[in-house]
């Protein structure tokens, strides 16, 4: 009496024992003979086009109730975003922190197939200054979030 | 008190080393000179104070209580930014020393490297100016 198994496609055991062995020694042939990379670079630079004339400290420099909107821009300049009548202007700058280079490697006879990829974290901060219709400083609002962007190469 | 006694508070005081005990590892000295000296070309921040627009050949001929806005837009052209309806005005530089020129560049700081800020009175006289290092 035979029963009919869903999964049994006409493979004896032994078969598929021969099969799972020689699986697994394809993926160790492709792992000793390839390579996997992992490369975390460490950084601290700020990107092109952004300012760097700011750090975290700037927006303790201003006193609140005593500095002007005209001292703050005198001493930091043109600001990234700005009201019209000066009441708010905010201050944008980014620091890169880490770069990370990942991929793989099989080297196929004289050539090689693979892939790399790089992904870069970054941290972009911002200070806003708001001022009273006198043009004096009422408060300074400090932020920054993470930024992350692949490239694939 | 010995003469022969060194005295421990004097900075000015030179002191030889003992040969015997000093332990040079230049691998891991080097390797932390590298480590510091990688650190310090990264961290770059310009936080340098604010320029007077004076000392810069080509904003020698600003004035305060003289120039007006009107000359600069004639002389300069139109400013990169202006707030509170011209009181504030900005204008960006790049290049630097001899090469300074006025740039046209607006948003990212990719080309610009200064900023020139400009505060005029309500009749358009200049009443105070700076020159910023961006980049």
């Amino acid at each position: 009496m035979s029963h009919y198994h869903p999964i049994n496609l006409g493979w004896s055991v032994q078969g598929l024992r021969w099969l799972g062995l020689l699986t697994q020694l394809v993926g160790l042939l492709a792992l000793t003979s390839g390579c996997v990379l992992v490369v975390p670079v460490p950084t601290a630079y700020h990107p092109p086009g952004s300012r760097r004339n700011l750090t975290a400290d700037t927006a303790g420099r201003f006193a609140r109730g005593g500095a002007t909107v005209y001292d703050v821009v005198l001493a930091l300049g043109e600001p990234d975003e700005a009201v019209a009548d000066a009441s708010q202007l905010t201050y944008r700058w980014e620091r890169v922190n880490l770069h990370l280079l990942w991929g793989w490697a099989i080297p196929l006879g004289e050539t090689a197939v693979g892939q790399t990829w790089e992904k870069t974290y970054s941290r972009r901060y911002a200070v806003s200054f708001e001022f009273d219709p006198a043009g004096l400083l009422q408060g300074v609002k400090a932020t920054n979030e993470r930024n992350e962007v692949t490239r694939e190469q | 008190m010995k003469a022969s006694e060194p005295s421990a508070a004097d900075p000015f005081e030179c002191r030889e080393g003992n040969p015997t005990k000093s332990k040079a590892r230049p691998g891991r000295e080097f390797l932390l000179a590298a480590l510091l000296l990688v650190l310090a070309g990264c961290t770059t921040y310009r936080n340098e104070s604010p320029q007077l627009t004076a000392s810069v050949p080509l904003l020698a001929s600003l004035q305060c209580g003289k120039t007006t806005r009107q000359e600069l837009v004639n002389d300069w052209g139109v400013p990169a930014a202006s707030l509170k309806g011209g009181r504030i005005v900005f204008y960006r530089l790049e290049g630097n020393g001899q090469r300074l020129r006025f740039s046209e560049e607006a948003g990212t700081w990719k080309e610009s490297r200064h900023s020139l800020v400009l505060i005029f009175d309500a009749n358009g006289v200049l009443e105070k100016s700076s020159f910023v290092r961006i980049q």
